[in-house]
């Protein structure tokens, strides 16, 4: 989504100039003036956007460097400031962050193989810089993050704040054979970093940020043992947020369960905090198999889980939605967690979309048609994923599941490459996640998580409008309210992006007038 | 000039035989005169078109290509409803105009189109080609007819000193000469350090084009001072004018919008998250200082004011009046004003403007019934158009240009639910039921508001 915004920006400010070509004879300032946008993106603060930002190349220096133009934006989309500076022709703005106090810019410089992260004051002014060589590993990573682009922009990948302290970076570096990750904090206050790299000896390991409380940051460690493994070891680690040193690493497995997990959430005023995910039983593949449902534990800094709630598809999801005998959601299937979280009022909800296996006309006609022929057919394979509706499950504060909703869409059929009939759903799950195949978009949360609003897109096929749509699921005042926008209009192109809480950014453009509208619409 | 006459002898009549009017209880808004706008259209399509006729020279076409976005402009004025053509305030203005004019027969009236606009913002425009647009969001700020005069007599020195011509021949002589021609050129030929060259060039053209506004400002201040000294005005009016244009920025009411005053009912109570705001907002910096006052178009007013001290102190006459044509119009026109703006942002679907100043005139006059009514309606209409996911066409985004008090309320108005619209418009409403049940309007809006809250 990401990545076609930037473009159809780019291609915004082409048409622009190409307009000021046709309407004038005689040169003008406008027409020989030319800027390029590189990137743009959103400025997250504890997963609600603040902001935006605009990457542009405003001039070429000499050879080997340019000058850019930073341009900052609020969450109404009024330009705030413009940051100039000159730069190796190969620089990109990966991603932005917000602390309360301090922006920082994280760029990549692919000339120097470096991540530098430019902090800045409210005043606009650069405060600290702190540079990072990287490895070969990560420099790989790099180089592909601006082209897969982000599915969630109301979330960063890499670059998270801590209040008016500074932020953390989560990075994936090699060391040797090892297959590690990084994490980095960088002060706002003053120059100060410091730096948490795991010994994993022959492992093969990935980090997930989860969150921070007042002492300390978790993260999430995936590892395996190698790298074709399909064993996936799931660990949590506590790291002190004042010194970087390990506060505490436990697997994540409690009375015989295994939890995969997604979220924190911290409890103000005491040194503890919830971890949520789904869980699978102890020789289950976390990976792999199904869930056996949500689990919340309340943890503290040592790493000690102080209690654990577990809640089953079986016997607690069961009571609201029915189940068949796998555990299976009623005509819905299997469900994947898109997103887990707490509100203020200590209410936890997760966001989840079914999926099923079966069989695909397509592949089997064309497998039959390639046999007749005397080939084996290696493009389209026999089964083929069904993803079908949206679920939200919400605990109360004691963490007792207290609804389970269901939200009809239309079943949107993924035809899947052959040979991939053999793996099983939920591997297939992942495929689809990665593929961004899900109709989910993106889940974000209202002013100081007291409210929040989850969105999926549908292709709607009924008599009154046949088309994409835009569906919405928000909780406010304790009620959840749904909502729905038509997103086909007269527009040749329309994109819909998250924005500041409660309200989407719809852009239009319009093809024959090479006009291109932004508009940010309140969702109900 | 003919035209004008008319409109000077009407005035006599209507002045005269119109009744002092009481308050009214409903406001009824001033309705155009569709003979008059027409007349008035075919008068500038004729003055657009000699003026066109009338250009020579290598850059004639850059010059017509100008002149035609200013033609659209004002028709576009005239389409949209923003220039008032009723006969009374078009009337009361002219006279003004004519105690001008009338002191001053070297000047000629013939072309001339002196209009009240409806815009809320405090201004007034020489378009250049004889249209002259005082903002009634100028006018309802005002104290005095002598500050009008002065507004006018401003207005006037910018037409008969040709300066907006003169500015858009300026701009068009120096952009399209073979000098700045051949600098695009070799800039464009430039393999660094372009687009640093183009603003440069960009920037020179800005501050030179303001140097030339301000001096015309000043020009034109002067040239006022001629003008008003032969009328009956009060020409120290032009100061306290000027020092009131220093605070036009500010509203006409300078009391805090007290939002948790009109929307907090026992049944529903105020909340503070309403306005809450936690935005990203950069700290002013001092980057542009240096650069403020050569991008200004008017010379501050407080130096305008020094300027003109001594000449006004030199021409101030005994027997001058701050009100020659009719002080009860003056004030009469400046109370229908403040309703006019809001009518015709509600007309014009600039909602949120409209609730602003509906609530702002609210608390001076808290028992009026269109004010009521227009909150009702404003919050109904933002109530459908929030439904309908098309909010953004009638409210605007908080903006750090925005007033301190206009601002709050737009944040409001983004952290207001659905729901919580529908219940602020019914307990709103609700609250004055029983004094205004006669006006359609209000039980219009009632209604609507129960509908939306499921009452």
């Amino acid at each position: 989504m990401k990545v076609q915004f930037i473009k159809l920006l780019s291609l915004a400010i082409i048409l622009f100039f190409t307009l000021q070509v046709s309407a004038q004879s005689k040169l003008s300032i406008d027409k020989v003036y030319s800027v390029t946008l590189r990137n743009s993106g959103s400025i997250i603060e504890n997963e609600e956007i603040k902001g935006y930002y605009f990457f542009y190349q405003s001039d070429k220096i000499d050879k080997r460097t340019n000058e850019y133009t930073l341009q900052v934006l609020d969450a109404n989309l009024n330009k705030l400031k413009d940051i100039k500076f000159q730069d190796s022709k190969k620089i990109y703005l990966m991603e932005s962050s917000y602390n309360g106090s301090s922006l920082v810019f994280m760029f990549f410089d692919e000339d120097q193989n470096m991540i530098d992260y430019r902090l800045y004051n409210m005043e606009g002014k650069k405060t600290y810089s702190y540079s990072k060589i990287l490895d070969r590993r990560s420099e790989a990573y790099f180089k592909n993050v601006p082209r897969l682009g982000n599915d969630e922009e109301a979330e960063n990948q890499s670059i998270y704040d801590i209040a008016n302290k500074g932020f953390i970076s989560v990075i994936p570096i090699r060391e040797g054979k090892n297959f590690t990750y990084e994490i980095n904090f960088y002060s706002s206050e003053k120059r100060k970093t410091w730096n948490f790299n795991p010994y994993e000896d022959g492992k093969f390991s990935q980090a997930q940020y989860l969150g921070t409380n007042d002492s300390i940051i978790v993260v999430e460690v995936l590892s395996k043992a190698k790298l074709t493994s399909k064993e996936m070891e799931s660990t949590l680690v506590g790291i002190n947020l004042t010194n970087g040193r390990k506060a505490f690493e436990m697997q994540t497995q409690e009375r015989g369960r295994k939890m995969y997990p997604m979220n924190i959430s911290a409890i103000n005023g005491k040194n503890e905090y919830l971890i949520m995910g789904p869980y699978f039983e102890s020789d289950d593949r976390v990976l792999q198999d199904k869930s056996e449902g949500l689990a919340v534990w309340t943890m503290n800094n040592s790493g000690k889980i102080l209690s654990s709630k577990y809640i089953s598809w079986a016997n607690d999801v069961s009571k609201y939605i029915k189940t068949d005998f796998k555990g299976r959601l009623a005509d819905m299937g299997y469900v994947y967690f898109h997103h887990l979280f707490q509100t203020d009022d200590g209410k936890i909800f997760a966001i989840g979309e079914g999926y099923k296996k079966t069989a695909s006309a397509l592949g089997i006609a064309t497998t039959v048609l390639g046999a007749m022929a005397g080939s084996y057919g290696r493009g389209v394979s026999t089964a083929k994923m069904k993803v079908t509706d949206m679920i939200l499950l919400q605990l109360n504060d004691k963490f007792v599941l207290e609804n389970a909703v269901i939200y009809d869409k239309y079943n949107n059929n993924v035809e899947l490459p052959a040979g991939y009939e053999f793996q099983n759903p939920h591997t297939l799950a992942l495929l689809l996640k990665t593929h961004g195949s899900f109709d989910y978009a993106f889940t974000q949360m209202g002013k100081n998580k007291r409210s929040f609003i989850s969105g999926y897109k549908d292709f709607e096929k009924g008599k009154d409008y046949r088309g994409l749509t835009f569906h919405s699921i928000s909780y406010h005042d304790g009620q959840l309210t749904r909502d729905k926008i038509n997103l086909k209009t007269n527009a040749s192109k329309l994109h819909l992006l998250p924005a500041k809480p409660g309200s989407v950014l719809l852009m239009e453009y319009f093809k024959k007038e090479r006009r291109i509208d932004l508009r940010m619409e309140k969702i109900n | 000039m003919i035209f004008l006459k008319k409109i000077f002898f009407l005035l006599f009549f209507i002045t005269f035989s119109i009744p002092s009017t009481s308050q009214q209880l409903f406001f009824t808004a001033f309705k155009d005169d569709a003979s008059l706008n027409q007349n008035l259209l075919s008068a500038i399509n004729k003055r657009y078109e000699k003026d066109i006729a009338s250009l020579t020279g290598k850059n004639k076409k850059y010059i017509a290509d100008i002149y035609k976005e200013r033609f659209e402009l004002i028709k576009e004025n005239f389409k949209t409803s923003e220039i008032i053509t009723a006969a009374d305030p078009s009337n009361y203005l002219n006279a003004i105009a004519s105690e001008i004019l009338n002191n001053n027969p070297e000047y000629k009236s013939e072309n001339l189109r002196i209009l009240f606009s409806r815009s809320f913002y405090a201004n007034a425009t020489s378009m250049g080609e004889g249209s002259i647009f005082f903002n009634i969001g100028l006018f309802h700020r005002l104290q005095n007819e002598s500050q009008v005069a002065f507004v006018l007599c401003h207005e006037l020195a910018h037409y008969y000193l040709n300066h907006v011509n003169d500015n858009i021949n300026q701009y068009v002589k120096t952009v399209y000469s073979d000098e700045f021609q051949q600098k695009l050129k070799n800039i464009q030929k430039l393999a660094y350090l372009q687009n640093n060259q183009l603003e440069a060039v960009a920037t020179n053209l800005l501050f030179k084009n303001r140097r030339h506004s301000r001096a015309f400002e000043q020009a034109a201040d002067s040239m006022a001072l001629e003008l008003m000294k032969n009328t009956n005005y009060d020409i120290r009016e032009a100061l306290t004018c000027l020092a009131l244009l220093d605070s036009a920025d500010k509203d006409k009411y300078n009391e805090d919008l007290i939002l948790e005053k009109h929307f907090n009912f026992s049944l529903f109570p105020f909340k503070k998250s309403w306005i809450e705001n936690d935005e990203l907002v950069f700290n002013k910096g001092d980057d542009n200082e240096t650069h403020n006052d050569s991008l200004k178009t008017h010379p501050d007013c407080a130096k305008r004011i020094t300027d003109l001290k001594s000449k006004v102190v030199e021409y101030t006459k005994k027997n001058s009046k701050k009100f020659i044509v009719s002080e009860s119009k003056f004030n009469s026109l400046k109370n229908q004003y403040d309703y006019e703006i809001i009518n015709h942002c509600m007309k014009s679907n600039k909602i949120s403007r409209a609730l602003y100043y509906s609530l702002q005139l609210l608390q001076i006059i808290p028992d009026d019934p269109y004010l009521n009514t227009t909150v009702g309606q404003c919050l109904n209409q933002i109530y459908s158009s929030q439904k309908n996911h098309r909010l953004s066409e009638i409210i605007e985004l908080p903006n750090p240009g925005h007033d301190k008090k206009y601002k709050l309320l737009l944040m409001m108005l983004q952290n207001l639910r659905l729901r919580e619209i529908a219940a602020l418009s019914y307990y709103f409403l609700q609250q004055r039921e029983k004094e205004f049940v006669s006006f359609a309007p209000f039980t219009e809006a009632y209604n609507q508001s129960k509908q939306n809250f499921n009452q």
